[in-house]
């Protein structure tokens, strides 16, 4: 028994506290249950699989997280993602354009191999992707090109149809109550699951209309705003 | 250009350059089945069966000619063909009589000029003056770079070196007019000196027949006696100008040394083109690379020494039984090293499908970069922008060049229009520099926010029609724009959410039709 745990230990299958100290620096999420949760944040690097409804605040949740350890113009890597993606929600979060890769792929196969490429070419501070299941040795492929590039690649799944054995560093489940957010750890490499706890997840400001913003609209040069109610 | 008469000059003469050419192809073919061969042989050693072998080296030693057929002369053959006899300027019939299992080529020359041509542009390394002399010659001015390496001795070893990696037969003489060293180059002589009494002595010994003159002219020169070089230094020139034509006037009054020759030096060309045979045909992309790994290494060499860089490749490959394919291949980050642009051609080629044998590579490089000896911080970001510029190639190589693209952000009211896609990548550094103005006024702005906070992070194609219930969140904001351009729209856009926990970003028509256009990710 003994050196069957011995055996389990060397491949690092086991997790023991002692580990800790290895995984203390850690990216703060910016919402405090959850980093409680997290052990401090995110990881470093690694594949975060994040299931959710598509539309639930899922890309809101970790990218001040990603923004917040942008240090060298690192690129942020959007493959195929289900839709087009919005350049002013990307500017609004605080994410320069210039920085921003977005590639389609047509098919699974290429949508990991770009993953795959991204994440271990180090030149991207995370990688985005939006699949419906993955398998197990596609999930270990990209985990270890994350750790190899230093970036962080996360894995967005339409629903909870994906078994919670990948080998990836976090595994969340998303669900919107109302205006909270019910986030559940399936699954983290330094911690037990967590059941499900709440965080609100806000958009930036409640409403951006240009009504409220007098101030800001004054910058678009090619526009002017008119009250909508006249 | 012309020249006074004493400067030093040069000729080299390389009268079998497509027979070497063959000969080295073969060799090379040789060379790459030598394993195969080996194994063979030791297989047959064992069986005790010799024949094979003999087969293996007679095949090696057989005759070969190159054959002009509307000539209707055999102007190239190698030794085993002159040991049975043929020569030069025989017909086919009669070198077919001498011997029954004769290789022969159909004269090309193209192929010689472009051995010269390349030959020249490595020769162009090592001294400034070089002239093609079409078909099989070129002329070196030695005067101006005995200088640099300290004699002719030193200069003719450093000469020697670079055509000796060719693998040509050469002949060569140097004399004070080019064409007294052509002349002396075509007797087949390997005579290399800078005393013009030797040079003089050698010349007399020239025959006539292969200078440059008028076959007529020769002839008539026959008439009144001159026979040979010697000869025809003895008479003066306004003897014999009455019954040449000019253009033998010229070359006489040259090899005399007494005016000069009209040159046009050779320029190496501003961009690279290789053109290789492959040996037999290949089909399977993968058997492929390994070729163009060569071609590669070959432009790898020529830009190491030019200290340039490509952005850009253009790789033909010619199909035995189908139209070429051209492929452009493109990096984003200038490089030269064969290894890095073998990695992009390998994930490009991926996709190729050859319909027929490949029997030739063309690789063609338009544009050649200078490399940029200022570059910035050795550490700062350099290492990132270099693995991001890598990244950029390799996916655009393997995807395709339309399927990765950088967002820019136009400033609309309307939704659909402020997000724009290009493929290109702009280059951080040069940007700086060049795309001053519009782009740069708006990469200043990021530190200030958006216009608008709420804006859903994906945007769908095209608005579909919202067919569930939700319940709304906040709202409205209206967007009317766009009556310039015929684009007009009138919205009024509402935060949704869904039932699911799905917040949306609807929108309302003037003839209250509900649509949804993003969804809050």
């Amino acid at each position: 028994m003994k050196s069957l745990l011995h055996d389990l230990q060397k491949k690092q299958l086991v997790w023991t506290a002692a580990n800790l100290d290895q995984h203390k620096e850690r990216i703060a999420t910016g919402y405090k249950q959850l980093d409680d949760a997290l052990n401090g944040g995110f990881p470093q690097s690694g594949l975060v699989h994040i299931s959710s409804v598509m539309g639930c605040g899922e890309l809101r949740l970790v990218i001040p997280a990603i923004v917040a350890r942008q240090q060298e113009n690192r690129l942020y890597a959007f493959i195929a993602p289900p839709h087009l993606l919005n350049a002013e929600f990307l500017m609004a979060e605080g994410i320069k354009l210039e920085n921003v890769l977005f590639i389609q792929a047509k098919t699974t196969e290429q949508v990991l191999w770009s993953a795959e490429q991204c994440a271990k070419s180090g030149a991207c501070s995370a990688v985005f992707i939006w699949q419906s299941k993955l398998q197990q040795i596609q999930a270990k492929k990209l985990e270890l090109a994350a750790l190899k590039g230093e970036c962080l690649s996360f894995f967005f799944a339409d629903t909870k149809q994906q078994t919670d054995n990948l080998p990836v560093s976090l595994s969340l489940s998303m669900k919107r109550q109302h205006n909270q957010v019910e986030i559940c750890v399936n699954k983290q490499k330094v911690g037990w699951p967590i059941p499900a706890f709440s965080v609100k997840v806000p958009f930036k400001a409640r409403l951006g209309s240009p009504m409220r913003h007098q101030t800001r609209a004054e910058q678009s040069c090619n526009v002017i705003a008119f009250n909508a109610k006249n | 250009m012309q020249f006074d008469t004493s400067s030093l000059w040069i000729y080299l003469y390389l009268p079998n350059l497509q027979l070497n050419i063959q000969q080295i192809q073969t060799e090379a073919i040789n060379m790459s089945c030598s394993t195969d061969n080996g194994r063979k042989r030791k297989i047959q050693y064992e069986l005790g069966q010799q024949q094979g072998t003999e087969q293996i080296e007679l095949k090696k030693t057989s005759a070969q000619i190159i054959y002009h057929p509307k000539l209707n002369q055999i102007l190239q053959l190698n030794n085993e063909a002159q040991k049975l006899g043929i020569k030069v300027g025989m017909g086919l019939a009669s070198a077919s009589i001498l011997c029954s299992s004769l290789a022969v080529s159909e004269y090309k020359e193209a192929i010689a000029l472009q051995a010269l041509q390349e030959l020249a542009n490595q020769l162009y390394l090592v001294t400034s003056d070089i002239v093609i002399d079409e078909p099989c010659g070129l002329y070196l001015r030695a005067q101006n770079m005995l200088r640099l390496y300290g004699g002719l001795a030193g200069y003719w070893q450093v000469i020697c070196e670079v055509i000796n990696k060719q693998g040509y037969d050469f002949y060569y003489a140097s004399a004070f007019s080019v064409n007294a060293a052509k002349l002396i180059a075509k007797h087949q002589q390997k005579f290399i000196n800078n005393d013009k009494a030797l040079i003089h002595q050698q010349l007399q010994q020239c025959s006539l027949l292969l200078t440059d003159i008028d076959k007529k002219d020769i002839e008539r020169l026959q008439r009144i006696g001159i026979k040979c070089i010697a000869d025809l230094f003895e008479q003066p020139l306004s003897a014999l100008a009455s019954r040449v034509s000019k253009f033998s006037l010229q070359i006489m009054s040259e090899l005399r040394g007494e005016s000069a020759a009209k040159l046009r030096f050779y320029q190496p060309p501003k961009r690279y083109e290789h053109y290789l045979e492959v040996l037999y045909d290949i089909q399977l992309t993968a058997r492929l690379l390994p070729v163009i790994r060569k071609c590669l290494d070959a432009l790898e060499a020529y830009l190491l020494v030019r200290n340039g860089l490509a952005l850009s490749l253009q790789i033909t490959l010619y199909q035995r039984e189908h139209e070429p394919i051209t492929q452009v291949i493109n990096s984003a980050l200038p490089i030269y090293k064969s290894v890095l642009w073998l990695d992009i051609i390998t994930l490009r080629f991926e996709h190729l499908a050859l319909s027929s044998g490949v029997y030739g590579i063309n690789l063609k490089c338009e544009r050649i970069e200078q490399a940029d000896g200022s570059e910035s911080d050795f550490f700062n970001e350099k290492s990132t922008q270099i693995a991001a510029m890598t990244l950029i190639s390799r996916l655009k190589a393997k995807l395709g060049e339309p399927q990765v693209q950088l967002m820019q952000y136009c400033d609309d009211h309307r939704p659909e229009r402020c997000t724009q896609l290009s493929a290109q990548v702009v280059n951080k550094s040069s940007n700086k520099s060049s795309n001053e103005g519009f782009n740069k006024s708006l990469q200043n702005k990021p530190s200030i926010p958006a216009h608008f906070l709420d804006r859903p992070g994906f945007l769908l194609n095209k608005p579909v029609q919202l067919n569930s219930k939700v319940s709304i969140i906040d709202g409205p904001e209206r967007v009317a724009s766009g009556w310039w351009d015929n684009h007009m729209i009138q919205r009024d856009y509402f935060l949704a959410q869904s039932d699911q926990g799905q917040q949306m970003w609807i929108f309302r028509t003037r003839d209250d039709q509900w649509f949804i256009h993003g969804y809050f990710i």
